[in-house]
């Protein structure tokens, strides 16, 4: 039975992983130039947080911190900046698994937003104190709005595409913590 | 490694914490790198795209090219208007090709005359665009050329008309492409009859600024802009595109090279020109040979 749900595990596990390099594909493909273009959302970020909500033990700790270091590379963003926010939000979800597990849709999203302002917040704090340039402020806000919104599109895709069941859903083995 | 353990309940607390720790510490670590050495981070970048990006062409290519027919399909619809408008810019075309004509000759003449010798060494690689940037806020391009190649950081990219960009980031077989729109992107330019120096500077707009001008008055949209070769950032001479007035009323520049179909570009090559060391020697009559043989090869050259 162990070996069973290791291996439905790892499947989400690779599903993640397979999904967020498809976005970064798809956001790579040269369709004519994106200057002067409204920001879309950051799919990435919202896909993580939103599967992190519902599973966070599909998401370890090294499996993030892999998948967003090479969304940094291959998208040209600061390396390991994204990464580490990112990183310690799924974390902080983690850490808060049992409390956030059965809330309402609104309530979840609301929290999921509140993590995403929080990571943007970060990285563009940082990105001021050690003089990177940034995108304009007004971009940066639409791009999060726009993130926000995206939240529980991603959620769906995670719940009815990627087939992720809330875990007391299931047989509860990953729930009742002490 | 560690996380083959499964769910996160098998960590003993402080082990968790400590990896957590470690991840956050190596991240972290990784972009303060970047901040203090960014070429060298940049060049693991450059080598992760040519690990990653080529192996995967396998996925991208029918995308794209799905996306082209769906595009040109559209165009279907507009193909009679799209027909009249190609006809009236041929016969356009053909009154210019006249013109262009007559002035190649006469420019033959003259240059035979003058007994000037064109710069050999603008050879070019051309390259096939393979993804772009991925992000709103950096514009830049992946051509399937690089260091195998003989493609060398900073040598400048034409679409065959217009300027592009410049070689930012080189691996074994990919090279990036920064364009002008990027708002990294600084290129020394010379805007034409009044023959005035300006930095050309992206913002990520479709239309990059112009500025440090020194007489702004003397400039005026549609005029012609081509690189100045100064800092030997480019080879002098290319063109860029025209000045244009932009929307918030500064000076800026449309660009000549086609942005919206980047397919093939063209890498020049160029090697930097010779610095001159020495001030002038002074020109008079030829010295005899044996009281100084270098500074008669000075003055001949």
């Amino acid at each position: 039975m162990g070996s069973g749900r290791a291996f439905e595990l790892w499947g989400y596990r690779g599903l993640y992983v397979g999904a967020v390099l498809l976005i970064v594909l798809i956001l790579m493909l040269p369709f004519g130039p994106s200057a002067g273009r409204l920001p879309g959302p950051d799919l990435i970020l919202a896909l993580t947080i939103a599967w992190a909500m519902r599973r966070s033990d599909h998401l370890p700790i090294l499996l993030v911190a892999a998948a967003m270091l090479l969304a940094d590379f291959l998208l040209m963003r600061p390396p390991g900046l994204m990464a580490a926010l990112t990183v310690i939000a799924v974390e902080v979800i983690r850490a808060r698994e049992g409390q956030w597990r059965d809330l309402p849709l609104v309530l979840e999203w609301l929290i999921g937003a509140a993590l995403i302002v929080a990571i943007v917040a970060a990285n563009a704090l940082l990105l001021a104190v050690f003089f990177v340039p940034q995108p304009t402020l007004g971009h940066t806000l639409i791009r999060l709005i726009l993130t926000i919104g995206a939240y529980p599109i991603t959620l769906f895709a995670a719940l009815y595409i990627f087939g992720v069941a809330r875990a007391s859903g299931r047989e509860g083995e990953f729930g009742a913590r002490p | 490694m560690a996380n083959g353990r499964g769910g996160s309940e098998n960590y003993a607390g402080p082990v968790k914490r400590l990896l957590t720790g470690l991840v956050l510490l190596v991240l972290f670590g990784l972009f303060l790198f970047w901040r203090i050495d960014s070429p060298r981070a940049e060049r693991l970048r450059a080598a992760l795209v040519d690990a990653v990006v080529p192996s995967l062409e396998w996925a991208m290519v029918p995308i794209s090219k799905g996306a082209d027919m769906l595009e040109s399909a559209r165009s279907y619809a507009q193909i009679y208007d799209q027909n009249q408008e190609l006809r009236r810019e041929l016969r356009q075309m053909r009154a210019w090709r006249e013109a262009a004509l007559q002035l190649e000759q006469e420019n033959a003449k003259l240059l035979d005359l003058n007994k000037v010798r064109l710069d050999p060494k603008l050879t070019y690689v051309t390259g096939v665009v393979l993804a772009d940037a991925g992000s709103t806020f950096r514009q830049s391009v992946l051509l399937n050329v690089g260091a195998r190649d003989g493609i060398i950081d900073g040598w400048a990219t034409t679409d065959g008309l217009g300027l592009v960009g410049r070689i930012s980031g080189v691996g074994a077989n990919s090279s990036r492409v920064l364009l002008l729109t990027d708002p990294e992107s600084r290129v020394p330019v010379t805007i034409q009859p009044s023959g005035q120096n300006a930095v050309l500077t992206g913002d990520n707009t479709r239309l990059p600024l112009v500025e440090f001008v020194e007489v702004p008055e003397a400039v005026r949209p549609g005029d012609r802009v081509v690189s100045s070769g100064d800092g030997d950032v480019f080879p002098a001479g290319l063109l860029v595109g025209q000045v244009a007035l932009g929307p918030d009323g500064r000076q800026r520049l449309r660009l000549a090279a086609d942005y919206e179909r980047l397919e093939f570009l063209r890498v020049l090559r160029s090697a930097p020109p010779e610095p001159i060391m020495s001030p002038g020697e002074l020109v008079g009559p030829v010295m005899p040979e044996d009281l100084a043989p270098d500074l008669a090869e000075a003055t001949d050259g």
